[in-house]
């Protein structure tokens, strides 16, 4: 039944984007624009779709309909229900199903915001490949990642989802934030695509979009940082960032994304970088589907890769298309993107912010060349190699040196030309108060000069940030916090506070493995003491068994465990931590025979915290950046010529 | 007189500096036995987790990589000399970091000539800009501008 509904929903989604896809494109092709009056009907058809589909696999999870082949081979009756929602999106088929909801949902919106302009061959063409992108996900659903295929002896229950991801609740709200960034680049592609196609190449398309990736660009933001949360408590490693290729995958896209959002307000205030941005968006885009592959179709081993299966080919094609549409169509308009303006000075904002775009190329480079390096040597040198933490981590510092400094200095920038004077003036108190974060984290006995510089840097650009914030709410009240600019002062901050603990966490982490062999066994470690109390063991409602330690940390007690799963046939660790606004403490069991002492692994490090403190008021950032500010025309003087010589009498 | 002068400029950089020098020069907490496990334990690959690292599995093969890093570390072993048994007894896979030499060496030059292209495509850009931007006025052009300010004070 559940197969039957989803099946008819999957095709009905596909018939749905074919015919809008047609219409749409009918439409613009013979200037039919009455035609484009079937797109909503069209969309709504293919909302119902969508839902249907979801619903009936949600249907199939919650009733434990077996003869489901996904349900049978992730679903399990004594799952808590939140995992068993959360289940849809824990393995391939389900993730795809997601994706396409998601994406369905960002055409209606779309198709809802531009009801009135559905005549326009912008929208027209930006509908064209929005469907466009809904065949092809409806189309992967009826052949080589179909969620909906019967078992013809179903089981009478199921192994139950990877017991990684049912262990902390965070895996159930980071997929989704992450398939709402993900998506969202749907949107400027196609309307980057759009431009191109009717050569409107100028500023129009950018307005429309630049508010979609904003809000797609917060989503991704926060799903990146729930990743990296959930991996921290649930690994007990310490680390919560390991250039993993699917944490690189979602971190690619995120890196163009930002180098848009910045070089965007090149484009709108100086009609430059045309060329350069429809280039990102574009990168943006492929970039997700790329990583999608890389991560979806077993070519990379990644921990996180909860899923394998013979999407891989098709993936790749769906990138090359988007690739050589898209290369193709900004050479065919090359004479149209021939910029207007220039730029005056390298010693200008929009300096600073192509020097923005060519780090965070230089970046998201380094990234993908990391990952996919061991791919390319074992084809060329037939060779197993692997890339890993050591490289990435050296690789990307001075990169992180230098955006922290272009952070500071570009806020206090002025558009076309600065003068000496005005940037000694704009920058120094932000300058001293770096210097004071230096001698300030030297006294509480910070030591080595990479992460001192990092911590100086911090300041340097917290500062910037800060005094942009003071001057605008001095100026414009409560409004001084809100609108682009402002916004992304707050994001800034969040961003700073990510680098500093960045810093801090990784070059203080203290770790070491204790033994207790008996009951009041104490042990030490940067400043903390450990006492073990015992060991018990709990059983949960849903079957997990939770063979904890007792550890009294600083005279608290705190219950780090190893989880068996004996309906996965699984024992995975379910570490616990400590955390303060100084330092967490995190404590992990080491698997030993019964009978040998109990192995503990305790990390600690300084300002965990502020990671995800600063990834929270990254999405505030975001969120205020998206109310509309008090907006400036573009005659405001600002843009008026600066260095406008006197004309001579 | 205005905070932000030349010399007050003087100081901050000044300062900056001698927090540097400071901070490279400090002795954080001394480095034990487990910092250094821990560290190297990071430059390794778990050969059966799917791409973590020694120090993120606790898989049996990690736990016993991580044993066999003590032991050496214990015993005195340099980083050279411990990356060098582990490969022996594993293979090249293992190392996390890529060696720099030979073709695989490549991953860590292309970023930085990628790099160093870029921004000095940037620079000639920025100087073909300057160049444009210092066209001098031909005569005909004086001439032109000369009469529509005259036509202008006609008409005032």
């Amino acid at each position: 039944m559940h197969v039957l509904v989803g099946d008819a929903a999957v095709a009905l989604g596909l018939a749905a984007s074919l015919i809008g896809m047609f219409t749409a494109g009918a439409a613009v092709v013979k200037g039919r624009a009455e035609w484009m009056r079937m797109i909503p009907a069209t969309v709504v058809l293919l909302v119902v779709a969508a839902i249907v589909a979801v619903a009936a696999m949600e249907s199939a999870l919650l009733t434990h309909d077996f003869s489901v082949k996904y349900v049978a081979e992730h679903g399990r009756r004594g799952t808590p229900l939140l995992f068993t929602i959360a289940t849809l999106w824990g393995a391939l088929e389900g993730s795809i199903l997601l994706w396409a909801l998601v994406l369905v949902g960002y055409v209606a919106v779309v198709a809802r915001r531009f009801r009135n302009r559905l005549e326009d061959p912008m929208v027209g063409w930006a509908m064209v490949v929005m469907f466009g992108v809904t065949v092809f996900f409806f189309g992967l659903m009826l052949t080589s990642a179909d969620p909906f295929v019967t078992v013809a002896d179903p089981p009478d229950d199921g192994p139950g989802l990877n017991p990684l991801l049912q262990n902390n609740a965070f895996m159930a709200f980071h997929p989704p934030m992450l398939y709402l960034g993900y998506v969202g680049f749907t949107v400027p592609f196609a309307f980057a695509i759009a431009a191109l196609i009717t050569g409107r190449v100028g500023e129009g398309w950018l307005v429309e979009t630049r508010r979609w990736t904003v809000f797609a660009w917060g989503f991704l933001t926060f799903g990146i940082v729930l990743g990296a949360w959930w991996s921290y408590e649930t690994l007990g490693w310490g680390g919560y960032w390991a250039w993993d290729p699917v944490e690189n995958a979602s971190f690619l896209p995120w890196l163009t994304g930002t180098a848009y959002i910045h070089s965007v307000m090149v484009q709108e205030r100086r009609g430059m970088l045309r060329v350069w941005n429809l280039s990102l968006v574009c990168a943006t885009f492929a970039l997700t589907i790329l990583g999608t592959f890389l991560t979806r179709s077993g070519v990379i081993a990644s921990v996180h890769a909860f899923s394998e299966s013979g999407i891989g080919p098709t993936l790749l094609a769906f990138f090359g298309v988007i690739v050589v549409l898209a290369v193709g169509l900004i050479g065919w308009r090359a004479d149209a993107l021939r910029s207007v303006g220039r730029i005056d000075s390298p010693l200008s904002r929009e300096g600073a912010f192509l020097a923005n775009n060519l780090v965070f190329g230089a970046f998201a480079f380094v990234v993908l060349l990391g990952t996919v390096w061991p791919l390319i040597i074992e084809a060329v040198n037939d060779e197993r190699i692997a890339v890993g933490n050591p490289f990435f981590d050296r690789m990307t510092m001075p990169i992180g040196f230098v955006l922290l400094f272009l952070m500071a200095v570009a806020p206090a920038l002025p558009w076309r030309i600065a003068d000496g004077e005005v940037l000694r003036t704009r920058l120094f108190w932000p300058a001293v108060a770096g210097v004071v974060v230096m001698f300030a984290s030297l006294l509480i006995g910070a030591a080595g000069w990479a992460p001192v510089l990092a911590f100086g840097l911090a300041g340097f650009a917290g500062g910037a940030a800060v005094r942009q914030l003071v001057l605008a709410t001095r100026r414009q009240g409560w409004r001084g916090l809100v609108g682009r600019t402002n916004g992304g002062m707050i994001v800034h901050l969040g961003v700073i506070l990510v680098a500093v603990a960045f810093a801090a966490s990784n070059s203080y982490l203290r770790q070491a493995e204790f033994r207790f062999a008996e009951i009041g066994d104490t042990a030490t470690l940067a400043g903390h003491e450990f006492v073990y109390r015992g060991a018990e063991q709990l059983v949960a409602p849903d079957g997990r068994i939770d063979d904890q330690l007792l550890i009294e940390v600083d005279g608290v007690i705190e219950t780090p465990a190893l989880t068996v799963f004996p309906f996965a046939g699984r024992t995975i660790g379910s570490p616990d931590t400590r955390g303060s606004l100084y330092d967490d403490v995190q404590l992990s069991v080491v698997p030993t025979e019964p009978g040998e002492p109990v192995v503990v692994r305790v990390t600690v490090q300084p300002m965990v915290v502020w990671l995800w403190i600063g990834g929270i008021l990254m999405a505030v950032g975001t969120v205020l950046a998206l109310v509309p500010g008090r907006r400036r025309r573009p005659t405001s003087p600002s843009t008026v010529v600066a260095s406008a010589k006197p004309v001579p009498a | 007189m205005n905070v932000a002068s030349k010399p007050a400029w003087l100081l901050v950089v000044g300062l900056a500096v001698s927090a540097l020098v400071l901070a490279s020069i400090a002795e954080g907490p001394p480095k034990t036995n487990e910092d250094r496990v821990r560290s190297l334990s990071e430059d390794f690959a778990c050969p059966t987790c799917d791409g973590q690292s020694v120090a993120e599995s606790n898989a049996v093969v990690a736990q016993e990589i991580r044993r066999e890093i003590r032991r050496q570390v214990d015993a005195g072993a340099s980083d050279e000399a411990i990356t060098e048994l582990l490969i022996s007894s594993y293979d090249e896979s293992i190392d996390l970091r890529p060696r720099s030499s030979g073709v695989v060496g490549l991953v860590w030059i292309l970023p930085i000539v990628a790099t160093v292209f870029a921004f000095a495509g940037l620079a000639s850009v920025f100087q073909r800009w300057r160049n444009e931007a210092t066209l001098e006025a031909t005569e005909a052009d004086e001439v032109i501008v000369a009469e529509l300010l005259r036509d202008r004070g006609d008409t005032q």
